[in-house]
């Protein structure tokens, strides 16, 4: 991610004064924040959402409920290797859902300080059927997906090479 | 309002414009099932019961959402429909567990009942019952999110009835839950344990925390001296549970059936609603004759009030009354007073009260000042269902039971104690104390028509001796915010208090529509409690707490006076800003 680690300080009012800046106070404008908090953190820490409630008078259930709604936000700090594979209709027929059964079954067998390094999850279309199936390997899309690539996607990752492709 | 015309089956029906479908069929005693739609809330459509098939218009419309139009011809009710109806109801029981004999709705389940009517004998579609830990964090709630069927009821209660956000929806899809801002556990949210979600939910997914186990051991175990005491409104309303009418005054077969269940001596909430008014009377004289403290001062007698004040309007603690609620009151005097002159030794007697609320069960251990007698002052409070369910596994013929009357020197009450029960009531019956204490008038006004019924803010001017007072009554804790606005922009510019008096209830209606009461309670089941508890009032021939002669004996052998040392030391408690959010 290369992304600093938010603080309680840097995921406090410093940091939404710093990114939502002259955002007017009206509810419209509570998802730009929520964006906004979530490009620079890549999720939205209790923290910030506390503060946004605040400032814009919004009850922190609210916030949540736009939150958890939409896949996009994350509550959570993202993995240190987020790996997000299409279930969109022609990756799925080109086995992208085995591929993901596999890379849980892969995961799993990895030692429980290893296997958090990873973030594995799933997305419906990205737009590039052409070369599916495929995963998104942190910012990186790698497509034409099989098991095998993908076991080497992981050890790849887990012994820190770049060379992933 | 313009009035449209509609044939339901066959009937022709005008009713004023904006009408919901579901409504209009009701005027022609035509019920259309639902799940999620509840008289006090806006219709969603969230479960898809209420489908009906309009003449002309494709699909089938929800009928709790749409409105009437001009020439309408509706059909509720056909063998398609009811087809339809049944695969709702089984693509629902394919998310529900198949726990109905051990769950705590069992028998007044509105899915169960549908189950029934519909005739479903098996299952069609795969179970898919996520596991998910149940929440008992509160001590007044338990919150089962396997049965919940996402009708969003409790939700839009508790953010749009009460104001309070403490419950959401989380993620979305088959994946939504009714869950706290982040999914903490629901003690750590803005919850104020009204329980008016346990009192909507259809399911078992909200229900109170039973304490009724508990209750039989302390009577079973030797040694102890139980004593007991009913709420105000309690009496109006668990006839429901044994088939009387709403409203129904059962206070005497209530006395005979818990002195049956072997309470050792029967008491009565209303003996210490009298004191509770005997209190902030003269405090209200304190503020209002002497100009000590500020006005408006604002009754304290509903624990989830309190608790909501301190979390969201800490700016309002100066103005609370600091008197105990009758609960307490009647809890710390049974431990001291009533050992004192039975010379009982007060670590043997436990207080059990019935309520028609969950947040009692919060009140017993709200702050060290709920322990003023020494020990915890009230042991368990129970809930008005909790008792009835105590009274049916003992067997109890509630409805042929005769009368009888309460135990002595906690057990008398006045009319104006009864009113406690609804909302408006502490008000009316402070106002009958507070005009004598003014005046010395012996009959004074007993009756404040202006702050009775189910108006959300109910707002009077009346004269005591020769001075105006303005009062203001909200009951549902979405209407305070406005109330208290009200009183801070009258402050901020510098002017006469805009209220002296201000009565709030966390309910709608009162403790009558208490989160504690017998189920499917509407504004119209509301209104018969409350013609209960003013009737119990007319037929009192005290109607005044300073009347109320074992009051009186409290004072003249124990208290001495009204907000005398002893009593701020007994029936006095303080409030404390509380953050919203634990974490």
């Amino acid at each position: 991610m290369g992304e600093p680690e938010p603080t309680q300080q840097s995921s406090g009012s410093d940091a939404i004064c710093e990114f939502i800046g002259n955002l007017k106070v009206e509810n419209d404008n509570l998802i730009l924040a929520l964006h906004a908090i979530e490009n620079r953190f890549g999720y939205v820490p209790r923290q910030s959402a506390l503060l946004l409630s605040k400032r814009f008078s919004v009850p922190l259930a609210r916030i949540y409920e736009v939150l958890t709604f939409y896949h996009y936000f994350r509550t959570t700090p993202s993995a240190e290797h987020t790996l997000t594979i299409c279930l969109g209709t022609s990756c799925w027929l080109h086995g992208s859902e085995k591929i993901l059964r596999n890379s849980q079954n892969l995961l799993a067998e990895l030692p429980p300080e290893e296997r958090q390094r990873f973030g594995l999850s799933e997305v419906r279309c990205v737009g590039c059927c052409s070369l599916a199936p495929l995963v998104f390997a942190g910012k990186k899309v790698i497509g034409r997906l099989t098991p095998d690539k993908m076991k080497q996607i992981i050890e790849g990752l887990l012994s820190n090479r770049g060379d992933i492709s | 309002m313009s009035q449209i015309n509609v044939q339901i089956n066959g009937m022709a029906v005008a009713v004023s414009e904006g009408t919901s479908l579901l409504d209009a069929a009701r005027m022609v005693q035509v019920k259309i099932p639902t799940l999620c739609k509840h008289p006090d809330l806006v219709a969603t459509g969230a479960c898809g019961l209420c489908i009906v098939r309009v003449r002309g218009m494709a699909g089938f419309p929800r009928a709790c959402t749409t409105p009437v139009e001009e020439g309408m011809d509706i059909y509720t009710h056909d063998n398609e429909l009811t087809e339809v109806r049944r695969t709702v109801l089984e693509l629902i029981l394919s998310t529900h567990p198949n726990s109905c004999l051990t769950c705590g709705r069992n028998g007044s389940c509105e899915l169960q009942t549908l189950a029934a009517d519909f005739s479903i004998r098996e299952s069609s579609f795969a179970k898919y019952v996520p596991e998910i830990p149940r929440d008992t964090s509160t001590g007044s709630l338990i919150f089962d999110f396997e049965k919940c069927i996402k009708c969003g009821r409790c939700v839009h209660v508790c953010q749009d009835l009460q104001n309070v956000w403490a419950l959401s929806f989380l993620n979305r899809g088959i994946h939504t839950r009714m869950a706290p801002a982040g999914d903490i556990a629901l003690a750590e949210s803005p919850c104020v344990r009204c329980g008016q979600c346990s009192a909507h939910c259809p399911t078992g997914a909200i229900i109170e925390l039973d304490e009724t186990a508990e209750v039989w051991r302390l009577l079973r175990e030797p040694g102890n001296h139980v004593v007991v005491q009913i709420a105000p409104s309690v009496r109006v309303a668990i006839g429901e549970e044994f088939g009387y009418e709403p409203g129904t005054n059962l206070t005497g077969q209530l006395y005979a059936a818990l002195r049956r269940l072997g309470f050792h001596a029967i008491f009565d909430t209303n003996f210490s609603a009298d004191v509770t008014i005997m209190e902030e009377a003269s405090e209200f004289i304190e503020r209002f004759v002497h100009n000590r403290r500020e006005l408006p001062l604002i009754t304290s007698c509903c624990p989830s009030w309190t608790d909501y004040m301190e979390k969201f309007h800490p700016d309002f603690i100066p103005h609370f009354s600091t008197a105990k609620s009758p609960q307490q009151m009647l809890g710390v005097l049974a431990k001291t007073y009533y050992a004192a002159r039975r010379g009982l030794d007060p670590s043997t007697i436990k207080v059990i009260s019935i309520m028609p609320c969950t947040a009692k069960k919060y009140e017993l251990t709200r702050s060290h000042e709920m322990y003023a007698s020494g020990y915890k002052d009230v042991d368990i409070a129970l809930t008005t269902r909790e008792l009835a369910r105590m009274i049916k596994q003992a067997g109890i013929e509630f409805h042929r039971l005769p009368p009888e009357n309460a135990d002595s020197l906690l057990g008398t009450y006045s009319g104006a104690g009864t009113m406690f029960g609804t909302t408006g009531g502490v008000m009316e019956a402070a106002l009958r104390t507070a005009q004598y204490f003014l005046t010395g008038e012996k009959m004074p006004r007993l009756v404040f028509e202006e702050i009775r019924g189910l108006t959300g803010i109910k707002e009077a001017k009346i004269e005591l001796a020769g001075q105006e007072i303005r009062l203001a009554v909200a009951h549902g804790l979405g209407h305070v915010a406005e109330v208290l606005d009200r009183v801070r922009e009258t402050k901020r510019k510098g002017e006469e208090p805009r209220y002296h008096f201000i009565e709030v209830m966390a309910c709608p209606g009162g403790c009558i529509g208490g989160g504690g009461q017998p189920y499917g309670v509407t504004d119209e089941i509301r209104a018969k409690r409350m013609q209960g508890i003013f009737q119990d009032d007319r037929d009192k021939t005290i109607r005044c707490s300073h009347d109320n002669p074992e009051v009186i004996e409290l004072y003249e052998t124990f208290l001495e006076k009204p907000l005398s040392e002893k009593a701020h030391q007994l029936l006095h408690t303080t409030y404390y800003a509380r953050p919203i959010y634990q974490r």
